[in-house]
């Protein structure tokens, strides 16, 4: 019943990084005069700070030699590798190449950086099934990670964290969840940007939410769901982009979602937002823990903006490959706090000039 | 890590990048950073040798002197590593906790940082360093 060329390709491994250091939300609070309970209305409780040697790139290595890892292949299969970031460490001179050379991945692979605020590791994936399952490629890397950058002070500095997530595209066969099908929804939304040289993004406000995220998300739910006939109820969990912790879950209400099957894939409430790792990175969280046999639903965003949903189901593989490679929740418990100096220094906010 | 040499790096990159070092086919020792020729014996019958990613740490120090490119990272952790056969001289990471994660023995992993970098507008140099393992229950 199922014609949708996607079926074709599916997750063959996935990885996850989170870099050790936290920050609990109570310092932004006192350093900048925010009322107590602004944290608590985001739905976040701390999140996480990257070490001063590590980037988006470093952080995406990670990330993809844990996907390499649970995948069980050559890295030399790899003919496509996709960085998702808003955070590349050079403007221009691609990250892609330095991680594909790191790995062992190069010189017979494609590899670019790819940039659509936070969904572009999504598009990574999208690209990656056109290519296996067109034939071109046996395997695709779809990575998505960031230092998220916010302007000190700003409400956006609560969640904006570091994290990386990667993925393996290949034949369906061989894959731990399968891709049912996939719908992408863009327009041109003014909701976030950063200019060429600013150091931080800007936002539209209250422009982030309805005419964004929500119109967005929903638009590409419900395209999902004409096109393939399936019902909310056929789904077993819906992870959903998470700039906060409320966000998912009432995108989720809105679309007719139980708490239930939001919930278990939420991980910004303990990381913060991980831009284009953060929806991601919910559905690893899944892929470590779920039974085989589970239909997800998981529907990226990014601003500017555009939202691909892709319903995906879940194989007996799963459980093969799971053990090859530390689960999301060892890089989540493996923690230490630090302050808002500390975070400040990590984050380059201060900075010596020689 | 060498010094700030564009060409010098990008001949080097595979030590950097997977610290990959030399077997000698003669002597069958192993080591780090490569060379033409093996140390001990002479031989120049070599082939590439790539590290296991754990291993543990021979001796460690900490510097509080560094030069200019390290100033922001001060005080910056040193260990001897082993590593298989290889033993490497490398930079420790994420040290968060001296007196548990650093000691003869300890566990380390590696991992791939930035090194240096050629001011705000040079290059940025990658390379490996180790961090202070955990048990990790799924660790073959």
């Amino acid at each position: 019943m199922n014609v949708n060329p996607e079926s074709r390709a599916g997750i063959v491994g996935w990885g996850a990084y989170v870099p050790k250091y936290r920050l609990r939300m109570e310092e932004i609070v006192r350093l900048w005069g925010f009322p107590e309970g602004t944290p608590k209305g985001l739905n976040v409780i701390e999140k996480s700070v990257d070490n001063l040697d590590e980037d988006a790139l470093t952080m995406g290595y990670e990330a993809a030699k844990n996907a390499i890892k649970r995948a069980g292949i050559d890295p030399k299969e790899i003919q496509a590798v996709f960085f998702g970031t808003e955070s590349k460490p050079y403007a221009v001179k691609p990250s892609a190449t330095v991680i594909a050379q790191a790995l062992g991945i190069t010189p017979d692979t494609m590899a670019s950086d790819l940039e659509f605020a936070c969904r572009a590791g999504s598009e990574g994936i999208k690209s990656g099934i056109g290519l296996v399952v067109s034939g071109m490629v046996n395997y695709a890397l779809a990575i998505g990670s960031d230092t998220a950058q916010a302007n000190p002070g700003d409400v956006l500095e609560f969640t904006a964290s570091s994290g990386a997530v990667a993925y393996i595209i290949g034949p369906s066969e061989a894959s731990t969840a399968v891709f049912e099908a996939s719908y992408t929804y863009v327009t041109d939304t003014p909701d976030f940007w950063r200019r060429a040289n600013s150091p931080y993004p800007l936002h539209g406000e209250g422009f982030t939410g309805e005419p964004a995220y929500f119109a967005h998300i929903i638009g590409a739910v419900k395209g999902l769901l004409d096109k393939t006939g399936l019902t909310i109820n056929d789904f077993d969990y819906a992870v959903f982009h998470q700039p906060n912790g409320r966000f998912p879950i009432k995108v989720g209400e809105k679309l007719g979602f139980p708490r239930e099957k939001i919930l278990p894939g939420l991980v910004t409430p303990y990381i913060g937002n991980t831009y284009n790792a953060s929806a991601l990175l919910g559905l690893a969280k899944l892929l470590d823990t779920v039974e085989p046999g589970v239909r997800i639903l998981v529907a990226p965003f990014g601003s500017g903006a555009g939202s691909d949903a892709y319903s995906i189901l879940v194989t007996d593989k799963v459980e093969e490959v799971r053990e090859r490679a530390p689960p999301l929740s060892y890089y989540i418990d493996n923690k230490e706090y630090v302050d808002y100096a500390i975070y400040a220094k990590n984050r380059r906010i201060i900075m010596k000039i020689r | 890590m060498e010094s700030l040499s564009i060409s010098r790096f990008w001949r080097y990159r595979r030590a950097h990048y997977r610290l990959t070092g030399k077997k000698c086919l003669r002597c069958e020792r192993v080591f780090y950073p490569p060379k033409r020729s093996c140390p001990y014996c002479g031989s120049m019958d070599l082939e590439d040798y790539d590290p296991p990613e754990r291993g543990e740490i021979i001796a460690w120090t900490k510097l509080y002197e560094t030069g200019t490119p390290y100033t922001p990272y001060r005080p910056i952790y040193l260990a001897l590593v082993k590593l298989g056969d290889m033993t490497a001289l490398l930079q420790l990471t994420d040290v968060t906790d001296e007196k548990k994660q650093l000691r003869k023995g300890a566990p380390v992993e590696l991992v791939f940082r930035r090194i240096k970098e050629d001011g705000s507008h040079g290059l940025i140099y990658y390379g490996i360093k180790a961090r202070p393992a955990q048990p990790i229950e799924t660790q073959e």
